[in-house]
């Protein structure tokens, strides 16, 4: 069908198309694409900081806490810590060599870390509930008092770290439902330059 | 740190002789993927710093034509893979009608056949657009097999099935 197609005359009229001049690039938008690049990697870093502040307050929980619940808490942190640092690390760096690439690696390479973003916030939002069990284990050992929690364990907990978990649970699900969306984009986009299976 | 400030300088400058070499292939790759005009100039920058960062690399290249395509391309289709965040809309542009509200009556035939082509070509799937963009380039079979970095055999099965789909496309007036 398409060999009845007369694509030499479809390209040169592509080719003599008018086009709006485009202003050739400078200096200036190399300065705003690196300026692009700079705040992907101030979010990578920032991520990576929040990462360290998991593993201090880890160390912290293991120094204070010696025993088999301030370990559990620090197993929780580290293993928090580590994955925010790897799924920063997997979304968020800069592909410096695009030449290196080609395009359905890429999209692979995005699908990869769009899937990756997707399981991050089901598990961060899997550690809130967590902790809102935690919090609920807290109040029903004060009130059977099989062992003692302390008021200002309690109060932490019910006041500061529960609401922030069930806030924090909304907003991860308004993410995952955008990231789910993305990742259908990507997904089709990858299967589209799959090349039908043909590119081996 | 002058040397290095003179190596920026003459990368870009390499560059731009380049880009200057193919404006009119890069601006049809960019108003063929891209609508709209603001995400055009970031598209165009980001297409701009990555030919900058393998500046090194382009000036040892074997087929310079095709090793900057391959920038181009890549970055093109990492901008559509992210479009879905920035709700990429392909179809409207002023940026053509305004091409032909400005244009000569005698002219207007083919300014609005060229219209139609653009306007077919942004509804290919966007692989499909890839090749035939490349292959209205006069690039040929091993050089878009380069750039792309697949088979002859694959390049010639897409090309095939990319012309069909912008025949079907033209044929139906889309």
């Amino acid at each position: 069908m398409a060999d009845n197609f007369d694509f030499a005359a479809l390209a040169k009229s592509w080719q003599q198309q008018p086009v709006a001049q485009e202003t050739p690039p400078g200096e200036a938008d190399l300065a705003r694409a690196s300026q692009r690049q700079r705040e992907q990697k101030w979010l990578m870093f920032g991520e990576w900081l929040g990462a360290l502040v998991m593993v201090a307050a880890a160390c912290w929980l293991v120094l204070t806490m010696p025993d088999a619940l301030g370990y559990l808490a620090a197993a929780f942190l580290a293993l928090g810590a580590a994955s925010t640092f790897y799924i920063s690390w997997q979304v968020h760096r800069p592909i410096l060599a695009y030449d290196n690439w080609s395009s359905s690696g890429l999209l692979q390479f995005r699908h990869r870390a769009c899937q990756l973003s997707l399981r991050y916030y089901r598990y961060t939002q899997l550690s809130c509930v967590a902790l809102l069990l935690f919090t609920s284990a807290l109040w029903l050992l004060r009130w059977w008092q099989p062992a003692t929690a302390s008021v200002e364990l309690l109060m932490f907990y019910s006041l500061i770290v529960s609401p922030l978990c069930m806030f924090g649970i909304y907003r991860l699900q308004q993410k995952a439902r955008r990231k789910a969306a993305e990742l259908a984009h990507l997904a089709k986009l990858a299967a589209d330059f799959n090349f039908f299976g043909v590119d081996s | 740190m002058i040397s290095g400030s003179n190596n920026s300088q003459s990368a870009i400058d390499f560059v731009l002789q380049l880009w200057q070499q193919h404006q009119g292939a890069i601006s049809r790759t960019l108003l063929a993927n891209e609508a709209d005009p603001a995400a055009r100039q970031d598209l165009k920058q980001d297409i701009f710093l990555a030919l900058h960062q393998a500046a090194h690399r382009l000036r040892q290249a074997e087929l310079p034509r095709a090793y900057m395509f391959r920038i181009v391309h890549n970055v093109t289709v990492d901008h559509i893979a992210r479009a879905q965040r920035h709700k990429w809309q392909p179809l409207d542009d002023d940026v053509q009608q305004q091409l032909l509200d400005d244009c000569p009556s005698e002219q207007l035939g083919e300014t609005q056949q060229s219209q139609q082509l653009m306007q077919a070509v942004r509804c290919l799937s966007a692989a499909n657009r890839q090749v035939i963009l490349l292959a209205m380039e006069d690039l040929d079979a091993p050089e878009i097999a380069d750039i792309l970095q697949i088979s002859h055999g694959a390049i010639r099965v897409r090309l095939n099935r990319a012309k069909t789909e912008l025949m079907e496309l033209m044929q139906h007036g889309r």
